[in-house]
């Protein structure tokens, strides 16, 4: 079954004049990409590698350089006043209002930039105050409210035209972990009214893994690979991930990169016990030998050494290289 | 997009621009930018001319008292003007920075222009309250206080003369906001000279505190092209304080040169905002 494409992309690039004598920066290079009705897809990069980029031009934003962009099959070019309506962008860190007027005042406004009707649009607004828990600050101007309310606020404005395709940029950013999940739970119930679309950007794997149907990893512009987080899992990293325990943390980490077969590497240190984790994603079993005498010319002690099932962020870094940090 | 929705926002533009920009709700700043400020520049100008009219041997008191009040309407819907270039010159600037809205203004639906009105429309309104309050402060000063029977009766304007010129005026004014706007979405370093740049020309230009016959010969032209000096024009002929002046043929030219402004308005946001689609300016951060 071959579901009604709500994002397309063919051959996407876009350039930046970059720093003069350097050369223009390539933030999106030959992406070709095709989100369905009713899929939540994660994006997925370092920063820098275009994730923005890419939602600047599917919200009408930005131009592209070279290519298409179409959104329910409509160019984002010739036909951005149609898609408008029907859009929405929400990023995270951001708080786009105007802090002396209230959450109720900031909401209605932007209710009226997309002609809602009065009444419509204040039951709609009340059912967003509700489901997103402002209710005790809809008069509240919006400069008093915490990081995490201003980005409720946000998702609420985004949410105020009802769109068919929402574009959220790094939305739960700042967030604590418990607004951060009810952020999550409220897109993945909005999606399940059907006809819906999301695009989401985010650099937590576990936000990625845990809400979208399907993600894809951009690096340096160029969309890597793109299905399930599970198929990812199995195909990217073939079904092996290595995890090794040592102390004290490597001095050389760059050595034990660029021994021949190792596809990815992240670190982190436990500052704590001084226990630093190398999680590695291997072409073969066979390079551990040579993995492991390097770490030990390096002058650390294996602790512990296992096989781990592989998650989403040992696809992004055998894709990547590196880790997020 | 339909009329009805561009009124809706724009209204609601109206509303937001009222509730964050006024200053009614502090009477200190209401005060300092609706009438102390208008006032005081008006005064200034209006001292020196008496002082110099008295040393003057052969001071013609008829000719300066109709002068004067021909320099009080003058300064007086001059406000019209720093208002609208004022508040217009920072919008774009303020709104990216400081509320970081623009860019999902520019997303919706009517983009950019229902929102520029609406809130072109708050400066206006505070320009009419300025107008107001100049004009009845001045006749308070000059003509109760000072017994100097200035030739100017507030109640025998011929308001039929007065509107069609300042409607014209003020749309050739917010168009010229436009163009204001249009700078600062592409610039983001001259929102705080443009404003008092562009009216300070048209205050020296367009004839607010003396006769544009004045002015040496070759900047006549540009004040001929000016729509703030018609509109000037019929609302002194409207006071009936420009007995040479013929109101149809300034309506005229008021009308023809906000037109041309309004074209020209159009035209220059409209490049603004396809630069800025094309190099990603709607959502930059300040520079400095
Ligand atoms: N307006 C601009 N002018 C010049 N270069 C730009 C502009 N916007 C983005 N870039 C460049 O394009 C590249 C992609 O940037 P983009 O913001 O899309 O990355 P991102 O994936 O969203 O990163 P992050 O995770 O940090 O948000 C970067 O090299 C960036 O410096
Ligand atoms: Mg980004």
């Amino acid at each position: 079954m071959k579901r009604d494409l709500s994002i397309e992309t063919k051959s996407l690039r876009r350039l930046f004049k970059g720093i003069p004598g350097k050369g223009d920066v390539v933030a999106l290079d030959q992406v070709d990409l095709e989100v369905h009705d009713d899929e939540i897809f994660g994006l997925l990069g370092p920063n820098g590698a275009g994730k923005t980029t890419l939602i600047k031009i599917l919200c009408t934003l930005l131009l592209p350089t070279e290519g298409q962009a179409l959104i329910k099959g409509m160019d984002v070019v010739k036909r951005a006043s149609q898609i408008r309506r029907i859009i929405n962008l929400v990023s995270g860190g951001e708080t786009p209002g105007y802090g002396i007027l209230s959450v109720k005042e900031n909401l209605w406004f932007f209710s009226q930039l997309y002609g809602l009707p009065r009444d419509f649009a204040k039951d709609r607004i009340s059912k967003l105050v509700d489901q997103l828990e402002l209710q005790d600050y809809l008069n509240t101007r919006m400069s008093k409210l915490s990081t995490g309310y201003k980005q409720r606020l946000n998702l609420a404005r985004g949410f105020v035209n009802d769109p068919a395709v929402l574009f959220l940029d790094e939305p739960t950013l700042g967030l604590d972990v418990l607004s951060a999940r009810h952020l999550r739970t409220l897109v993945k119930d909005w999606i399940r009214t059907g006809g819906k679309t999301v695009l989401l950007t985010t650099h937590y794997m576990a936000e990625a893994d845990q809400m979208c149907d399907r993600v894809g990893i951009i690096n340096r512009g160029k969309v890597l690979a793109c299905d399930t987080p599970q198929r990812l899992k199995t195909k990217v990293t073939g079904g092996a991930t290595w995890k090794i325990e040592i102390t004290p943390s490597l001095s050389e980490l760059e050595s034990v990169k660029s021994i021949p077969g190792v596809i990815g590497l992240s670190t982190t240190d436990n500052i704590e016990t001084g226990v630093t984790t190398l999680k590695l994603v291997l072409e073969e079993e066979s390079i551990m030998s040579d993995l492991l005498s390097k770490i030990r010319e390096n002058g650390s002690k294996v602790l512990n050494l296992g096989k781990s099932e592989p998650t989403l962020e040992d696809v992004y870094i055998s894709l990547v290289g590196t880790g997020m940090e | 997009m339909a009329v009805a929705d561009f009124v809706k926002s724009a209204g609601e533009s109206f509303r937001v621009g009222w509730k964050i920009e006024s200053n009614w709700t502090d009477p200190v700043l209401f005060a300092t930018y609706q009438v102390i400020r208008p006032l005081a520049s008006l005064l200034i100008v209006a001292f020196i001319v008496i002082i110099g009219a008295s040393v003057g041997a052969s001071a013609n008191s008829a000719f300066y008292s109709q002068y004067l009040a021909w320099l009080i309407v003058g300064n007086a819907f001059y406000a019209f003007v720093l208002q609208i270039m004022l508040g217009m010159a920072i919008l774009v600037h303020v709104d990216r920075t400081r509320y970081e809205v623009l860019k999902n203004i520019y997303i919706s639906p009517g983009t950019l222009h229902p929102y520029v009105i609406g809130r072109g429309l708050v400066s206006v309104v505070n320009g009419a309250v300025s107008v107001i309050l100049t004009l009845l402060f001045s006749v308070a000063i000059f003509n109760g206080l000072l017994h100097m029977n200035i030739p100017l009766n507030l109640l025998g304007v011929n308001l039929l003369m007065l509107f069609p010129g300042v409607i014209l005026g003020i749309i050739s004014l917010l168009a010229i906001g436009y163009m204001l706007c249009a700078v600062n979405i592409v610039s983001n370093r001259m929102e705080f000279i443009l404003g008092d740049s562009v009216s300070g020309i048209f205050f020296l230009l367009g004839g607010v505190i003396f006769p544009i016959a004045l002015l040496p010969s070759y900047v006549q032209p540009i004040s001929n092209v000016l729509p703030i000096t018609f509109l000037l024009n019929t609302v002194r002929e409207s006071f009936g304080l420009l007995p040479t002046g013929d109101y149809m043929t300034d309506l005229a030219y008021l009308a023809l040169t906000t037109l041309v402004t309004l074209i020209v308005g159009i035209a220059v946001f409209r490049l603004a905002e396809q630069r800025a689609k094309k190099l990603g300016l709607f959502d930059r951060k300040s520079e400095y």
